[in-house]
């Protein structure tokens, strides 16, 4: 390819990137804060600033438990916060490091393939693929932080030589401190040498020790921080104990069809094409361990290790790269045939289906909103934090419990931290059972059980309980305390 | 083959560490002022020898029992079957280990296996199991023909383990092609088979083996009482098949690795695969230590995080087994219900609902029955069905069929355990009606009485 064309197309690059970035700050623009989920790490955050650690006995999440999580996310973060302005932080640095992926997935391409027409294709791959751009959007979790990580290690493993060992086992480190999605470089690791081994490629004596030495160093720091878990809930921990019905939903109205539309159809078909190319027709030693990690995400995505969101952002990003091997392929059959000269038709056909997949999501800004909290829910924290008594307990949604501990300081009845959580399962159905029964006697009784004082409804509440009139609203033991135009407090008055 | 240089106070401080290991719980529960042996293990088969229904391993206890007081033989035999199996262990290895640093790697992974521990504390049939099959192991690599004798008494004990050891054994007879042990084992065969006909006990057992895969039971890590460790199940594979030297040949590898496999879904098998397992072991961490690596500064990392590993279970096992059933609160409730049983003859065919998990426990202290065992499924279902049901009409019904007089909760099952809270199932329905009377309520501990159980009768 001439070197004028490979500047328009790297221009061009440039222009998509801007208009993603663009795309990207106006959906997190629509609203003014990050999504429930990431209050957990503002709380996180706030704490490591205050007292230097992290949250260990959270006397705010089901009316008090034991926290245990990787911290090393929220520590560096605390860092950046020094200097920029937390809120901030919490909406952007996704984007931010979603930027660098790119840059990683570009510069990965370029190790494993010459062609840069297969380099700039996969970048263009990234950049426009709706799981990547939607996933991790005005949240704050150290998910697009860890699949930094997962390229780095990736790229360093694919020239590993004693010198480089130390940057490989940094790196393991910083992974296995920032999420316990480490995990799955174990099974990566035992399914690479597998592969390895079938393939009759021998794996080099710096290979096989940090491969050892990462294997039994990532297991036994997660003994170490989960042990009571383990041995609590066994298997189910790697489920992060998640309440059933939770976790059901958590795959209900999975189909191909979503898959394809989550995915993006090319990564997918060329995705699956490269792995099957590299199985069975050419296994090199790079490709060969990235289809390592892709079987490893899909096991603990099937087996409900990981969640939807998680497991598909990083197959994604792993069927991109793969996604080069068949275009490789394809280049090649293309010059040996007649229709060399209709390739460009083809290239601008797949950059066509590309960004027709893309379409969808480009206004993403009201499902954003929506995962949100509004103007109105914050001023409802704000009387929660400034009229009721300091030990008070609210009940919410489950999605609005971390928001509950964050913005008005009080107790909450539960929350998406299920690691620890006392009976997190039973809490879910009672809590159910608290806003849909038609009897107050039952949530009464329920209320007195758990030491409930107060409850909250919001628009989630409407969302996720929809009930015309509630026992709140009707029974003449609650008091409604404070009114918005969308959110609604009720003080539980017959306390004995 | 060259002796191995071995030193001696090395061993013989091998030997004392595992005699305090062992001792360790019991020592430890008797300063907390708790004399009572944990699990439940040893008061099924206590209560076994008193009902009558006795095995092999119940009947050396019952006689022993005739000599020794229970409170002395409940330490002293696990500790002397723990010394015999590692006495044996060593004859067994110091032939097959390259060096004296595999030797104490092997012996040092054996001991501080946490399943090694547990089946040393208390009366615990595994035990015995191990020690037999490590005799047999023992007195066939002396080339001995008393390996039948113990082969015999494993076959009586567990028919299914003693017949894996004699396909075993067989595959090892066939590739040695050693005719007069392939003849003798298949005459064992045949004597065993017609001596199933004559002790319809063996066949029994054979129908009512039941092969689960619990992922949870599979490692120490994730509970499994009886569950590899991490550490050496890894290093065990790793030492099994990357052994170049040939100890086992490849039918008897074979044969280890369905063994292995088969160990998943059969638990006495991952208690008798620790030996083996911890050879395998200690000779990869050898081979580790001894290769060249070519990042240095990662070995003796990686050997620290590996013994880490191992001593990280140990330390979970020790813990764990001092803060084991039954508590000094638990025995005073059960010896209230002994009294009370001892005082009104009446509620003597009465049975207790309890956890499943204080089944024998509880029986063996209150002298009452309790409904549900651990090793009953269907006992265990109805139960947990049972206590989480508020329908007055069913408990009322299914206690009065099973003549269930006493039910008995404490903390820990409303905590989870069966139960998540207060006022949950059974216990609403308890407290709220007339026909259950609280007879008991200390500590945490609470009895209940149903005045119902036999129709007409009631508790004076």
């Amino acid at each position: 390819m001439k070197k004028q064309h490979q500047k328009l197309l790297f221009a061009l690059l440039f222009l998509v990137s801007f208009l993603v970035i663009f795309l990207q700050v106006k959906a997190i623009s629509s609203t003014d804060q990050p999504s429930f989920s990431s209050f957990y790490g503002l709380r996180q955050i706030e704490h490591i600033q205050k007292t230097g650690l992290p949250i260990i006995f959270d006397s705010l999440s089901y009316q008090g438990r034991a926290n245990t999580t990787q911290v090393g996310f929220y520590y560096l973060m605390a860092l950046f916060a020094f200097i920029f302005p937390l809120i901030l932080i919490s909406k952007f640095i996704n984007l931010i490091l979603l930027l660098v992926v790119v840059f990683l997935v570009y510069f990965t391409a370029n190790k494993l393939f010459a062609n840069k027409i297969i380099v700039w294709l996969l970048t263009l791959m990234t950049l426009l693929s709706p799981i990547l751009f939607t996933a991790h959007i005005n949240n704050f979790d150290p998910g697009v932080l860890f699949a930094i990580l997962l390229l780095l290690i990736l790229n360093v493993f694919f020239t590993l030589k004693k010198e480089t060992s130390l940057l490989f086992i940094f790196l393991i480190l910083l992974s296995t401190l920032i999420s316990s999605l480490s995990l799955i470089f174990i099974p990566t690791f035992i399914i690479y040498v597998i592969l390895m081994t079938t393939s009759s490629k021998k794996l080099s004596s710096v290979e096989a020790e940090v491969i050892l030495f990462s294997t039994v160093f990532i297991a036994w720091l997660h003994f170490i921080i989960y042990k009571e878990s383990f041995l609590e809930y066994g298997v189910s921990l790697f489920q992060k104990s998640i309440p059933s019905v939770l976790f059901a939903n958590s795959f209900y109205g999975l189909t191909i069809s979503v898959a394809i539309s989550i995915v993006g159809l090319i990564p997918l078909l060329l995705g699956v094409y490269g792995t099957y190319l590299t199985l069975f027709k050419e296994p090199t030693k790079k490709n060969l361990l990235i289809i390592s990690f892709l079987f490893s995400f899909i096991l603990a995505l099937s087996a409900g290790f990981i969640s939807f969101t998680d497991g598909f952002f990083y197959i994604t990003l792993l069927l991109i790269l793969l996604s080069g091997v068949a275009v490789k392929e394809f280049n090649g059959f293309l010059n040996k045939t007649v229709f060399q000269k209709l390739k460009p038709l083809f290239f601008i056909f797949l950059v066509f289906l590309i960004v027709l997949n893309f379409m969808p999501v480009t206004n993403y800004g009201s499902v954003v909103n929506s995962q949100a909290p509004t103007p109105d829910e914050l001023k409802t924290m704000s009387y929660l934090a400034n009229n009721t008594p300091i030990d008070s307990t609210v009940l919410s949604t489950i999605k609005e419990g971390y928001l509950i501990s964050s913005e008005a300081n009080r107790k909450n009845f539960y929350d998406e931290n299920f690691i620890f959580a006392p009976q997190a399962n039973q809490r879910y159905m009672d809590a159910k059972k608290m806003f849909l029964s038609k009897s107050q006697m039952v949530v009464l009784e329920q209320m007195r059980f758990y030491g409930i004082d107060y409850v909250y409804e919001s628009p989630q509440t409407l969302k996720e309980y929809p009930l015309s009139e509630s026992v709140f609203e009707s029974g003449d033991c609650f008091e409604k305390v404070f009114e918005t135009n969308t959110t609604r407090v009720f003080k539980l008055i017959c306390k004995n | 083959m060259q002796k191995l240089k071995q030193n001696k106070w090395i061993l013989i401080l091998l030997f004392i560490f595992a005699i305090l290991l062992i001792l360790a719980t019991p020592i430890e529960r008797s300063l907390n002022g708790n004399l009572l042996t944990p699990g439940e293990e040893t008061y099924h088969h206590l209560n076994n020898i008193e009902g009558g229904t006795t095995n092999f391993y119940e009947l050396i206890i019952s006689n022993l029992l005739n000599f020794i007081p229970l409170t002395i033989l409940i330490i002293v035999l696990p500790l002397i079957l723990m010394l015999l199996s590692l006495t044996l262990f060593y004859s067994i290895i110091i032939d097959y280990v390259k060096s004296e640093l595999e030797l104490y790697f092997a012996m040092g992974i054996f001991i501080l296996t946490p399943v090694f521990l547990t089946i040393h504390i208390g009366l615990i049939l595994y035990s015995l199991l191990l020690c037999l099959t490590l005799m047999i192991v023992h007195f066939y690599k002396l080339k001995s023909k008393l390996f039948l004798l113990f082969l015999l008494l494993i076959y009586f004990l567990s028919p299914f383990i003693g017949l894996i050891l004699i396909l075993f054994l067989l595959l090892d007879a066939g590739a040695k092609k050693t005719k007069l042990n392939l003849f003798i084992l298949l005459g064992f065969i045949g004597l065993i088979v017609v001596l199933g006909f004559f002790i319809p006990n063996i066949y029994l057992q054979f129908s009512s083996l039941q092969f689960l895969f619990k992922p949870n039971q599979l490692f120490n890590f994730l509970g499994g009482k009886y569950g590899f460790v991490l550490f050496s199940f890894v290093l065990g594979l790793l030492g099994l098949y990357s052994d170049k030297d040939a100890i086992l040949n490849l039918g008897q590898r074979l044969m280890m690795t369905i063994i292995l496999f088969v160990s998943f879904f059969y638990e006495p098998l991952r208690v008798l695969l620790i030996p083996f397992l911890s050879f395998f072991a200690a000779n990869y961490l050898t081979k580790l230590i001894n290769k060249k690596w070519a990042v240095f500064y990662l070995k003796e990392v990686t050997i620290i995080l590996f013994i880490c590993m191992l001593l990280f279970s140990t330390i979970s096992e020790i813990q764990g087994a001092n803060a084991e059933n039954p508590t000094l609160n638990q025995k005073e409730a059960y010896s209230f219900l002994y009294l009370v049983k001892d005082q009104n003859p009446e509620v003597s065919s009465a049975k207790l609902l309890t956890n499943p998990a204080y089944g024998e426990q509880a029986t063996y202290f209150s002298k009452i029955e309790a409904y549900s065992f651990l090793d009953d499924a269907q006992s265990i279902l109805f139960t947990k069905h049972l206590m989480k049901s508020r329908d007055y009409a069913f408990i009322k019904e299914r206690l009065q069929q099973e003549k269930i007089a006493f039910i008995y909760v404490d903390d820990l099952m409303l905590n989870g355990n069966i139960l998540d809270k207060q006022d949950q199932g059974i216990l609403f329905v308890m407290d709220n009606n007339d026909n259950f009377k609280l007879i008991y309520s200390k500590n945490k501990e609470k009895i209940y009485y149903f005045t119902l159980w036999n129709y007409s009768d009631t508790l004076s």
